[in-house]
């Protein structure tokens, strides 16, 4: 498995901290940082394209920092795919395993199995210049997992993609990964993709990896401000969303999302399993009971309330804790102070389903 | 202006019957002067081809102390006159200087015979392909060769494989009109190399010795046959475009 050891890499005033970390076979790793901090630095030392300033690059007990990129066996999967355009989509797919004399019949079953799992299959014959964005990024998925990689190394992916078709690809990268196991770096600065994809996020910040582990438990507990900051997501739970039997149309966005210990109503036409996010500026706090169109409707009590400038943060003990922000003026009109019983309500469109 | 351009060649090709072109044509030292010219303009392409095509990647692709320099050398054959570029080029390949001893040694000797048309020419038009090869190069995306690379092919599999097939109708195209500015070079090739002549100093040469009736036929044919390299040119140049992948506007 690769492991990095110490590695560092600096280029003008750029400057990448050195780095140790271990890949866990199999894993699908998710490096979550803002632009223009590194991310793909790290994936093109890893592949061998950029030099590190010092530190070394392991594959089990052997040393590959001095390799050329193509003694490496690492899949490259760019942003904007980067197909070879004078080749048809079964010769860009074809292109590793023939430079690697894989026989002909495991190149035609490694290509079918591909190609099925991609759907790609009736596009095989034609030239990556006609093809859609997502087509031509399941192409280049396609072309990496044929030579069957060490690792594969996914740079924003998904990003170049309009909304339907990056929801989708992204389901598809997790059961692909999930059929294959290739072990996968994907950056990218989207939680999103994080959440719904990593085995194991990291946290890169101007260069340097703050925190790694579970996402949910770095997104729910970020171990120092600068990760808070970043990924700054109160109020974030897990669950699992059902929608009412009913045939009804103009119900029909409307469901349940389940959570340990607390059920909200929330709109999405998503099933299953989810993730879901409200924003703390978005709940209303009363001190009484009223009766509102919102479809969401607590009680609880105040664990704490903390100034931050001119809003307040306030935690609310309901059936799960509740983060609210309110303005300083209002926490003082209302003097909220913790121990105090209190309504939390928000609406079913405040709450975001991922 | 359209006038200024068409005039002066229509009013040449129409003064001079088809009959009198055919006749001229069949002179042994007119179709061999033409079969000079193209073979000489074709040895000084693929010299161009084999040392010029490098150039051009090394240009595209890597940055070095004086690359400036070396892209202005480039370009600076264009620019100068072409008895100028005639003269500089015997002070070095005549016998008498380095490169003509050099050269001596391996029994090549430039001055009046045909390796000096070769070289004249090339001077001359090998601009034409290095710019156009460069450009090539550089519309292909470096990252394009680093997938081929994390694919398994060597740098030099890669540049066969993927950057040569893409920048191939750029050199194509870069090549072809080395051919043609080579084929119509005349101040160079005159200086270096009277004898044999090539069509352009044959036309010369039938004009000073026996005045303009004579030298037409002779340039009707040469522009005829440029005007069939030019319509190559542009067929080649006007094809269907390379397939390229999206990505190269995001």
């Amino acid at each position: 498995m690769i492991r990095l050891d110490q590695l560092s890499l600096k280029i003008g005033s750029f400057q990448l901290e050195p780095l140790d970390f271990q890949f866990r076979p199999g894993e699908y790793f998710v490096l979550l940082g803002p632009t223009g901090t590194g991310k793909t630095s790290i994936l093109e030392l890893i592949a061998g394209i950029k030099r590190p300033t010092s530190g070394r690059i392991w594959r089990d007990a052997t040393d590959i920092t001095d390799w050329p990129s193509e003694r490496r066996n690492i899949g490259f999967v760019y942003q904007d795919y980067l197909l070879f355009p004078h080749l048809t989509v079964r010769e860009n797919i074809l292109y590793g395993m023939k430079l690697r004399k894989v026989p002909e019949a495991i190149q035609r079953e490694r290509l079918q199995r591909l190609a099925g799992l991609l759907r790609i299959e009736h596009l095989l014959d034609g030239h990556p210049g006609r093809l859609s964005g997502g087509e031509q990024q399941r192409t280049a998925l396609a072309r990496a997992l044929a030579i069957e990689p060490e690792i594969l190394l996914l740079d924003e992916p998904l990003s170049a993609l309009d909304p339907q078709t990056k929801s989708h690809l992204q389901q598809e990268l997790r059961q692909i990964h999930q059929e294959l196991k290739t072990t996968t770096l994907h950056v990218t600065h989207n939680f999103e993709e994080a959440l719904n994809l990593a085995d194991r996020v990291g946290i890169l910040h101007h260069g340097r990896l703050l925190q790694v582990g579970d996402p949910v438990e770095v997104f729910q507990q970020p171990n120092c401000r600068q990760v808070a900051e970043f990924i700054g997501m109160e109020n974030l739970f897990e669950g699992t969303v059902t929608h009412a039997s009913t045939s009804n149309l103009e119900e029909d966005c409307n469901a349940v999302f389940t959570t340990s210990g607390a059920e909200f109503v929330v709109l999405t036409d998503r099933h299953g399993k989810a993730h879901a996010c409200i924003r703390p500026e978005e709940i209303i706090l009363s001190t009484d009971a009223f009766d509102s169109s919102a479809a969401n409707s607590f009680r609880g009590t105040i664990r704490e309330v903390s100034d931050k400038r001119i809003i307040s943060r306030v935690v609310v003990e309901t059936p799960v804790p509740l983060v609210v922000y309110v303005t300083r003026t209002s926490r003082q009109r209302m003097q909220l102070k913790a121990g105090q019983d209190v309504n939390v309500i928000f609406k079913a469109s405040a709450v975001h389903v991922f | 202006m359209v006038l200024f351009l068409l005039l002066p060649l229509a009013t040449m090709t129409l003064s001079v019957s088809p009959k009198l072109l055919y006749t001229t044509l069949l002179e042994e030292e007119v179709w061999r002067a033409i079969l000079l010219s193209v073979s000489s303009g074709l040895w000084a392409t693929f010299f161009g081809l084999l040392f010029g095509v490098p150039l051009a990647y090394v240009l595209a692709r890597h940055r070095f102390p004086g690359k400036r320099i070396v892209n202005g050398l480039v370009d600076l054959p264009v620019v100068i006159p072409h008895t100028a570029a005639g003269i500089a080029l015997l002070s070095v390949f005549g016998r008498k200087f380095y490169g003509g001893k050099l050269f001596g040694l391996l029994g090549i000797n430039f001055v009046g015979a045909e390796p000096g048309i070769v070289i004249a020419m090339m001077f001359g038009s090998v601009p034409f392909l290095v710019n156009a090869a460069r450009d090539g190069f550089m519309a292909v995306d470096p990252r394009m060769e680093q997938v081929a690379q994390s694919l398994g092919a060597s740098p030099w599999k890669t540049f066969l494989t993927i950057t040569l097939p893409l920048a191939r109708r750029n050199i194509l195209t870069g090549a072809m009109l080395m051919w043609s500015r080579g084929i119509s070079e005349f101040g160079a090739v005159f200086i270096l190399v009277y004898h044999p002549m090539v069509a352009p100093v044959l036309a010369w040469n039938r004009f000073e010795t026996y005045g303009l009736d004579y030298a037409r036929p002779v340039a009707v044919l040469l522009l005829i046959m440029c005007i069939l390299v030019f319509l190559t040119l542009k067929t080649l140049g006007m094809g269907k475009p390379a397939p390229r992948s999206r990505a190269d506007t995001p």
